[in-house]
């Protein structure tokens, strides 16, 4: 299409058309009277009742804490302000080094065990479709959409007959009298 | 003697209208010679970004204090709030410039996020604070100048978005996306492309699309392509196509730029049923793209689409939404003239012309 003839559309007069057409067609019934606040109101539903919580920072805490989940004889420091100090730390450290291995691998195991505890809350907590009333909910708007959308095909179905009846009429009114 | 022009974003991040709109700027202000030194610094941003920004607390170290620093110039870009930033601009010397992006109404996330909502508002506050020290501000469009003098200011100037709404086009499309679009989606396709936030409404859009789908045209796809940042929020839209039985709509999340591309491609009609707009790229390279467009007159979208877009009246009507998309799918005549007016209209906003006028604006204070 040439720009010109671009130009020619009325985009205005195209929007009147449409709400025209809106207009006839909820006048015929084709769209069913409460379809927009039925929608409406079945979101307003889901957003009440059904949207999940938001566990994005419990799960950004739990990977932070993996990092300062890491114990070990290393992180224990030696250091010392007195003289020699730093040297006796050392030799103590040396001495009771596989004791204190031996809790630090006892705190390691309870940590990883709680952490996953922890993990395993909020992959619960994050299903709500598993919680038996969410479901019922769920199905109960199932229920709930089949129900409307029989209602309007016979809303459909009433409005098509009412068109035929009227169209018999039409044909019936053009029929010349009989001589 | 050059002066020192930085600019300044809370986040960043590939891809995000902000981010893009700094790095062309930056690009821009180092054509100036009378702009020194020009780095754009982030409070937070993604890894992916590391070469481009520097993060916040390195400005001291990386910008030291000279005789001259009250003559340089800080560029913030605002569209969200964040403490540490204000904090951050209430003690710096510099001329502040403030190029506002909008802060979206918070009343619209409060139900999914309290705690984005307080940022959102405290973005306000935080701005209007800031007033006093400011230098000069811009807004990129009409709709976000009259929000930000709402908040107190004057002489706000509208600076076009430096925006290269053209780029995508010039990508390759993603052959697996391509591939999916063009051997398993089946029948025209309806495209939204934008996070799927309240303000934005997708839940509308998913009704018009249920409209449709029911009582005009039932095989139509409608693909919407965003990052959900609300979980809540994109849970109770997953619902909704679940629970309406919609199988052709399709929740695509966050995409790369070469599948964005063959989206854009594929899409027969871009649509947004959007309330709340400072700018919205995405009409524009959907224009780019030759898509025609429809959307709600709300926000900047009418500045943006000016008369290239199918533009319905702002109330939440899914009704009327439905039938100008069956009009559009149905019309091909209609379709080829909003492609032909969208790319008249792109022209409008050729990023070269854009980084003209702000430099234009940049240029008094240096």
């Amino acid at each position: 299409m040439a720009d010109d003839a671009a130009r020619d559309v009325d985009l205005d007069e195209v929007i009147a058309r449409m709400q025209a057409r809106v207009a006839e067609r909820r006048r015929s019934g084709a769209y069913p009277e409460g379809l927009e606040s039925d929608l409406e109101e079945h979101f307003r539903r889901i957003v009440a009742h059904r949207a999940s919580p938001d566990f994005t920072d419990v799960r950004a805490r739990i990977a932070a804490l993996d990092g300062r989940s890491r114990f070990g004889l290393d992180r224990i420091p030696a250091t010392s302000q007195r003289p020699g100090g730093q040297a006796l730390h050392a030799a103590v450290a040396k001495v009771v080094a596989r004791q204190t291995a031996g809790v630090l691998d006892q705190v390691q195991e309870y940590a990883d065990g709680v952490r996953d505890v922890l993990v395993g809350i909020v992959a619960a907590l994050e299903d709500p479709e598993g919680h038996v009333h969410a479901d019922l909910v769920g199905q109960l708007d199932a229920v709930l959409e089949r129900l409307t959308a029989a209602e309007r095909r016979a809303v459909a179905a009433e409005a098509a007959l009412a068109a035929l009846a009227g169209r018999v009429e039409a044909m019936e009114a053009a029929v010349p009298p009989a001589p | 003697m050059s002066r020192r022009v930085h600019q300044v974003v809370v986040s960043a991040s590939a891809g995000d209208a902000v981010t893009n709109e700094a790095l062309a700027m930056r690009s821009a202000l180092r054509t100036l010679g009378a702009v020194g030194e020009c780095e754009i610094f982030a409070r937070y941003h993604e890894p992916a970004l590391a070469g481009e920004v520097v993060p916040l607390d390195e400005y001291a170290r990386r910008s030291p204090p000279t005789a001259a620093a009250g003559e340089d110039v800080l560029v913030v870009h605002a569209s969200i709030g964040e403490p540490a930033v204000a904090e951050f601009l209430a003690g710096r010397p510099e001329r502040i410039v403030v190029v506002y992006h909008n802060i979206s109404p918070s009343e619209s996330f409060r139900p999914y996020d309290p705690a984005f909502a307080d940022l959102l508002d405290g973005g306000r506050r935080e701005l209007a604070e800031l007033r006093p020290r400011v230098a000069m501000a811009l807004a990129d469009s009409a709709f976000n100048a009259a929000d930000l003098e709402s908040m107190g200011y004057h002489d706000v100037r509208v600076s076009p978005l430096v925006v290269d709404a053209a780029a995508l086009t010039r990508i390759e499309p993603d052959p697996g996306t391509a591939h999916h679009l063009a051997e398993v989606v089946e029948g025209p396709v309806l495209l939204h492309v934008g996070q799927l936030l309240p303000h934005k409404r997708p839940d509308l859009l998913v009704q018009a699309y249920h409209v449709l789908t029911t009582y005009l045209e039932p095989e139509v796809r409608l693909v919407l392509v965003g990052p959900g940042r609300l979980p809540r929020y994109r849970a109770a839209v997953q619902h909704y196509v679940h629970e309406l039985s919609l199988p052709g709509a399709w929740l695509a999340g966050p995409v790369s730029d070469a599948a964005l591309a063959a989206f854009y491609r594929r899409a027969d009609v871009f649509v947004t049923a959007s309330g709340h707009e400072g700018f919205c790229v995405p009409v524009l390279e959907a224009m780019a793209f030759g898509v025609p467009v429809v959307a709600r007159a709300c926000g900047a979208i009418p500045e943006t689409a000016g008369d290239a877009a199918l533009l319905l009246p702002p109330g939440d009507d899914p009704v009327l939404l439905a039938e100008a998309l069956a009009t559009l799918l149905d019309d091909a005549d209609l379709r080829a003239s909003l492609a032909a007016r969208g790319r008249e209209r792109l022209d409008d906003f050729d990023p070269a012309r854009s980084a003209a006028v702000f430099l234009g604006h940049v240029a008094e204070l240096v």
